[in-house]
């Protein structure tokens, strides 16, 4: 059994889904985060098997990955920043109670 | 300037309207003025009346032709309804009369409520509602159609309300006010479903032309009878007759220059216009519907009814405004006792009291206006209204026990003075048409005689038995004292049954001309006769009784007819049976309709209200501020997007997976939210 294009695209699938799960489940800030850094992961692997099996000659979904990656390392810290504030003004990093956004 | 008069007769409406609403909206803060511009308005519409007046003896047909006009009012469906007015004899005397009458009021009261031009806006708002008052009854009487006149008739009601309720801050005046309100609504009821029966059948509500569909048969039989009946409802209530009376004599709680104008002179006597009026379908109602009665003999019935019971009331009360307002209820029936009289021959019935009612509301608004400001004039100066607190007041007010004494004469039937004349013409139609109303009346008369002359000699002779020093009042409420007694005394000459003036002005023309037998046959002197003893036998027991300033044979009387006197003094109980009647079956049903309307449409009402409520606090939990909900919403959202455009997206084949994504998404939640909510029970189990 080789590999081909669609196991890439069923784990990317899986991971999206689990990632997305984590989201929307996770009790906790951080594993928020990290549930969202599962969910790139899972679209990277996409873009770089469509690169890899649709158009083998160019490198462009390699290339958004390294993008993503840098991103969201970015973006983790930033969030990172955030979640330190909340902490500061809520003394919790549980986002369940954190819905300030009812009122 | 006649012609002129006649042609703008809607100008005498249109004055006093003007004036109540220059004085609402611009001059109150200004009572003076506000008295001045009322006073004005009605001085123009009086000077027009009386050239309307003048216009009509000498040419009626003239006045009736160039003074109607009308306006358009609404359309309902392919129906016009117009406020539309005529001025034909009856309306020409009206006017005449309400405008002379308002005036003069007008005047009295500018010294009578002297003590008020200081007292903020309240003189203004007297001079107002004074103003509303006269607008209301001149449209009243200005109109040829029943829904005006049922709009006049509610605001004469209105403006009564407000009049009796002027002093709204003492309980008495505002509970009257309601009661005489109250009263005249259940009188108006009856009154519209009335003009409703006559508009269904007929399909117009102008006066002449309603009789004239009534001939041709549009509306007959007992239909028409009950019609007719509903109609006098209206005028039972607005005239105080048996049984709505009760109201009239609460209604003096108001001012007493109010209690001339309005519920002696012109509102009261509504009724009476109102009946007169449409004669001619009370005519055409003979068919006999209610108790073997056609409409007149039940409106003579009431009418006798109202007069003899008034009278005996009259006899005992002590309150003097009480007295004369039980003797306009008793004359009012009068009235209407004459305008039930009827001759029928082979197939037509005629009035024979037509003449005779208006005749006697004519004069009788003269000298009930008069003694209720003599009344009006003892009140300002004793400041009570007992009358055994008065006495001996001739001396000390000359001119005012003299025009009282002008006007209880005239009422009494004194010969020569109004009231002779006129009680001469009721009591003439109904030894005519009905022997036993004659007696009846007699009698009534023969108590009104002693029972005004009681009023008299007790008030002005004898020895003054009140505190404080009486004295005549100025010359604005002595001059329409004065100038009242003169027609007083002598307006009756117009209708003496030798030369019956009045007779010719007014008369009852039927729709269907027929051969009418001419019942002008001149005085009738057992008629007269009658009249003469009836005062006589009248003032006699009131000078025997009460002349001589010693009342001991008044009180030995009253102790040997004890029972009589009680019931005389307590008004009939009526007043009691109301109040039980209300007590015990109207709150009965008001309360076991509230209880339906608690629990059958509130909770209809209710129940819809809460259901959306519910939803509503359902909907709400959506909205809980949690990120990881709305989340969720968007991706579910976002889901079912993909789901409904995979045609368009042309990714129809993975429909199903895209279904499973969502069942599996729904499953693991809910095996979130009860995992969770197990291992948060076992957590409080182990930790409990």
């Amino acid at each position: 059994m080789s590999i081909t294009l669609y196991h890439y695209l069923i784990l990317a699938a899986i991971l999206f889904c689990i990632g997305i799960y984590g989201i929307l489940t996770s009790k906790h800030a951080v594993r928020v985060l990290m549930s969202i850094e599962i969910a790139f992961a899972g679209v990277s692997i996409n873009l770089v098997a469509f690169s890899n099996y649709i158009t083998p000659g160019t490198l462009a979904g390699q290339i958004f990955t390294l993008f993503i990656m840098t991103v969201s390392a970015a973006e983790a810290g930033v969030a990172l920043a955030i979640i330190f504030n909340i902490y500061k003004n809520f003394r919790t990093v549980d986002i369940d109670k954190i819905d300030l956004m009812k009122r | 300037m006649i012609d002129f008069a006649v042609k703008n007769a809607w100008l005498v409406v249109a004055l006093p309207f003007l004036s109540a609403l220059i004085i609402t909206f611009f001059t109150k803060t200004n009572p003076l003025l506000s008295s001045r511009i009322s006073r004005l308005a009605i001085f123009i519409a009086l000077i027009q009346s009386t050239l309307i007046g003048i216009a009509s003896i000498s040419d009626i047909q003239y006045v009736i032709k160039n003074s109607a006009g009308s306006l358009r009012w609404f359309t309902s469906g392919d129906v016009n309804f117009y406020i539309s007015w005529k001025v034909d004899s009856t309306t020409a005397l009206m006017i005449f009369v309400v405008t002379l009458i308002s005036f003069l009021v007008q005047l009295y009261s500018r010294e009578y409520m002297g003590e008020y031009i200081n007292k903020g806006n309240s003189f203004s708002r007297y001079y107002a509602e004074l103003s509303l008052f006269s607008f209301s009854m001149l449209l009243l009487v200005f109109t040829d159609n029943f829904l005006v006149l049922y709009a006049g008739w509610e605001l004469v009601g209105v403006s009564s309300f407000l009049l009796i309720g002027y002093f709204y801050d003492k309980k008495s005046a505002a509970v009257a006010a309601k009661k005489a309100f109250l009263a005249n609504r259940v009188g108006d009821f009856g009154f519209l479903l009335g003009i409703l029966l006559v508009f269904t059948y007929t399909g117009t509500l102008n006066f002449d032309v309603a009789a004239n569909q009534i001939a041709e048969g549009k509306l007959s039989g007992s239909i028409l009878t009950i019609s007719a009946i509903l109609l006098f409802f209206g005028a039972i209530g607005k005239s105080g007759q048996f049984p709505l009376h009760v109201w009239l004599p609460d209604a003096m709680e108001g001012p007493t220059p109010v209690s001339a104008l309005i519920h002696a002179a012109t509102m009261v006597a509504a009724g009476v216009y109102m009946v007169a009026k449409i004669m001619t379908i009370f005519a055409q109602a003979e068919f006999p519907a209610l108790l073997g009665m056609n409409a007149l003999d039940f409106v003579a019935l009431i009418g006798g009814i109202t007069a003899i019971m008034a009278a005996f009331i009259a006899v005992t009360q002590n309150d003097i405004k009480k007295i004369l307002a039980y003797s306009t209820v008793s004359q009012l029936g009068f009235m209407m006792l004459a305008l039930g009289m009827y001759t029928t021959d082979v197939s037509h019935i005629h009035p024979v009291g037509y003449t005779a009612a208006i005749f006697h509301l004519f004069t009788h608004a003269f000298f009930k206006a008069m003694l209720f400001l003599c009344s009006g004039s003892v009140i300002h100066a004793c400041h009570t209204q007992d009358i055994w607190e008065m006495g001996g007041l001739r001396k000390k007010m000359p001119i005012t026990a003299i025009t009282c004494l002008i006007g209880t004469a005239a009422i009494s039937g004194f010969p020569l003075t109004a009231g002779f004349w006129s009680k001469d013409a009721l009591l003439d139609s109904m030894i005519i048409a009905n022997k036993f109303y004659f007696i009846l009346a007699s009698i009534a008369a023969t108590l009104t005689a002693f029972y005004m002359f009681r009023l008299y000699f007790v008030t002005f002779e004898g020895e003054y038995r009140g505190h404080g020093h009486p004295h005549e009042p100025g010359w604005r409420m002595k001059f329409p004292l004065i100038f009242l007694s003169i027609p007083s005394l002598l307006i009756g000459f117009v209708g003496t049954p030798w030369a019956n003036y009045f007779g010719h002005f007014i008369t009852y023309i039927p729709v269907v001309s027929h051969q009418v037998e001419e019942h002008h046959h001149g005085p009738n002197f057992l008629v007269m006769g009658t009249s003469l003893l009836i005062f006589i036998v009248g003032f006699g027991l009131a000078f025997i009784l009460y002349g001589k300033g010693n009342y001991n044979k008044a009180n030995e009387l009253s102790e040997k007819l004890k029972g009589l006197y009680k019931a005389s003094l307590n008004k009939l109980y009526f007043d009691e049976i109301y109040q039980y009647f209300i007590d015990n079956f109207i709150l009965v049903l008001a309360k076991v309709s509230a209880l339906f309307d608690k629990f059958g449409l509130d909770l209809i009402v209710n129940g819809v209200s809460q259901f959306f409520v519910y939803l509503g606090n359902l909907i709400r939990q959506l909205h809980n501020g949690k990120v990881q909900h709305y989340l969720l919403g968007v991706i579910v959202a976002l889901l079912l997007m993909i789901f409904s455009y995979t045609n368009y997206l042309k990714i129809v084949e993975y429909k199903n997976y895209i279904l499973l994504g969502l069942l599996i998404l729904f499953v693991l939640f809910i095996i979130k939210d009860i995992g969770e909510k197990v291992i948060n029970n076992l957590k409080n189990k182990f930790l409990s």
